[in-house]
């Protein structure tokens, strides 16, 4: 089109120089609109769900050794300084569990197995996690800590949420929550150990290791419906060396089971 | 305009607004990171999520703000000039929250990160479950399939292969992929959150632009209903003329609807008036609005120029618009109520004592 000789006045046109009314409005409704940006920036991380302590130690490689056990998931026992036993779950990169590498070291016959495993620390409230290294993380020998029972607890019936143990304990923050459900169940597929989370009446976090009646893993899809959903589970409760366990004998919807009991726990 | 297509045609004024856009992009992002740092920690691929999947939505709040806001004062129509560069940046942001996603969410496990999606599309729980329950993916990944339909016919060569009824259809979907946006936040991000003022922000920003489209379409309707008498031989009155100088500048407009619904614009160019169709060629911009620039009608919107007693845009282009006979009778000035078909040259009609005057 023709460039224009004419006086810009109230009319814009987006090829002229714009009108200087127009240019003294934009001046204070843009900046305007970026500070309700900035604004909603800030707010967004500001009134964040917090997302716990949890790390991984990606980079920082480390060795453990202990009793090597397969089931019902890949774990280490390691003997602590002061004498007690601490259960390290054992998990591969990415999401996938260790059981195909785990297993086939472990006797079904009850024998002991003493290893070392290389890899990168999870951690999240004192409890560990070891992400195995790429090549060969696992060596037989070595000492084996004390033997120790579990200690049962008796009948718990739990409200919280079905997690993957190690987004969880500190490889996604957050490592729980709807956002997070298809990565979660995508994990649980893959072979990493679900847990079931839950607040403590005293509003700390608490973790269990959730496993079937029996003690076996359950089946991914009988767990699938309820994962990073408001479940309860009814089931009895073990603490392997200071590790939680849950049997779980039934899993429902939070409110169907709450309306069912009355409050639960 | 049309005689050629070029990728993007560029000028100063876009050039600006894109600057200012890119600044306050890159400014929210840095905002958000800086933020973030101070607050709960997270991972960065989620805060990345987080901070596209956020810019998208507010960008897309103003996008839709803009269009009704010019309806009520034309300083706003700077920001319409270009509004096609921000949806396809906001497309642009959208895409990159749900690459984040399906990346981290759905990526390094023992299934594809596409069948991922699919087997969480096909196995989520039923709706009717509780609000826990209702997958929100899907809602986003719907809204960014119409939002990606809309960035990739956004230039003008689409408009005019699509026709401009169509592509007005298919970008009106941009209230659809609004209202999925909504439901994806409130079905997904909103329901892991504990404060609820994010709840809240959203319910504002959601009757902000129901109200703001409604206040809009109420002033229209309003405008429109004004009953107008009929001259015997059918031609429709439009008013006295001398209420019509008086309230119409020399190279402006009074835009008047005929019959309920079709908008004229009768412009006064030198001592004459014309009358053209209210509807720019281009997409619908509101030619009553407009101004005569150079001798030429010239839209608020763009910028497209007609010659008013033509109907048609000055060569080499080649746009044109339907035109209007005007007659004078005693006092009155009345509109034939049949256009004439687009580019037919209409006289301009003569007002008795009024001088031509220079624009
Ligand atoms: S609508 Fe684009 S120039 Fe008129």
């Amino acid at each position: 089109m023709s460039t224009s000789t004419s006086q810009p006045d109230d009319f814009y046109v987006g090829y002229l120089p714009t009108p200087s009314r127009d240019r003294r409005f934009l001046w204070v409704f843009l900046p305007l609109c970026a500070f309700l940006a900035f604004a909603l920036a800030v707010m967004t991380n500001a009134f964040a769900r917090p997302t716990g302590d949890g790390v991984w130690e990606t980079g920082a490689e480390v060795t453990l050794e202990g009793e090597l056990v397969a089931t019902p998931f890949p774990m280490l026992r390691v003997a602590r300084a002061d004498g007690t036993v601490e259960r390290v779950l054992l998990v591969e990169m990415g999401k996938h569990g260790a059981d195909a590498r785990v297993a086939p070291l472990v006797p079904t016959d009850g024998t002991r197995v003493a290893a070392s495993a290389r890899g990168f620390l999870i951690a999240r409230g004192g409890q560990r996690m070891l992400e195995l290294a790429d090549a060969n993380p696992i060596t037989l020998g070595g000492t084996l800590p004390t033997r120790a029972e579990p200690r049962n607890i008796g009948e718990v019936v739990v409200a919280g949420e079905i997690v993957d143990s190690k987004c969880w304990l500190g490889v996604m923050k957050p490592g729980d929550g709807k956002a997070h459900r298809d990565c979660a169940t995508l994990c649980i597929r893959g072979g990493i150990p679900p847990s079931i989370i839950c607040q403590a009446p005293d509003g700390t976090e608490r973790r269990a290791l959730l496993v079937a009646r029996d003690g076996a893993p359950l089946s991914f899809d009988a767990l699938a419906p309820w994962i990073a959903a408001p479940v309860v589970v009814r089931g009895t409760a073990e603490m392997l060396d200071g590790m939680a366990m849950v049997r779980a004998s039934e899993i429902g919807a939070a409110d169907e089971l709450a309306r069912a009991e009355g409050a639960p726990q | 305009m049309s005689v050629s297509y070029r990728a993007v045609q560029w000028n100063p004024a876009k050039k600006a607004y894109d600057r200012r856009l890119a600044f306050v992009i890159a400014g929210y992002l840095a905002v958000f990171f800086i933020a973030a740092a101070t607050a709960f920690e997270t991972s960065p691929l989620i805060l990345a999520m987080r901070a596209c999947g956020t810019a998208a939505i507010a960008l897309l709040i103003f996008i839709l703000s803009i269009g009704p806001l010019a309806r009520f004062s034309p300083r706003f129509s700077a920001l319409l000039y270009n509004r096609r560069h921000l949806g396809v940046t906001m497309f642009l942001l959208a895409f990159a929250h749900a690459a984040l996603a399906t990346v981290w969410y759905h990526g390094f496990g023992v299934l594809e990160p596409l069948t991922s999606i699919l087997t969480s599309i096909l196995t989520s729980g039923s709706p009717f479950e509780g609000a826990a329950q209702i997958p929100f993916q899907p809602l986003g990944l719907a809204a960014l399939v119409i939002l990606f339909a809309m960035a990739a016919t956004s230039h003008d060569f689409w408009l005019r292969n699509l026709s401009p009824r169509v592509w007005k259809l298919l970008h009106l979907g941009v209230y659809v992929a609004f209202a999925l946006l909504v439901a994806h936040v409130a079905f997904g991000a909103l329901q892991d959150a504990v404060w609820p003022g994010f709840a809240w922000m959203l319910a504002a920003a959601t009757a902000w632009i129901v109200a703001l489209h409604i206040a809009a379409g109420v002033k229209e309707w309003r405008a429109d209903r004004v009953r107008r008498a009929l001259a015997a031989d059918g031609w429709v009155c439009v008013g006295e003329v001398e209420r019509i100088v008086e309230e119409t500048a020399e190279g402006r407009a009074k835009a008047v609807i005929i019959d309920d619904c079709r908008k004229v614009a009768l412009y006064r160019e030198n001592g004459a008036f014309s009358a053209i169709s209210g509807v720019c060629a281009h997409q619908g911009g509101p030619l009553g609005e407009g101004k005569i620039i150079d001798g030429c009608v010239t839209c608020p919107w763009h910028g497209y120029q007609y010659i008013a007693s033509k109907g048609q845009s000055p060569p080499p282009f080649f746009e044109k618009i339907p035109t209007y006979e005007l007659r004078i009778e005693g006092r009155t000035l009345y509109v034939h109520p049949q256009a004439k078909p687009p580019g037919t040259p209409v006289p301009p009609c003569k007002i008795a004592g009024l001088e031509g005057a220079s624009s």
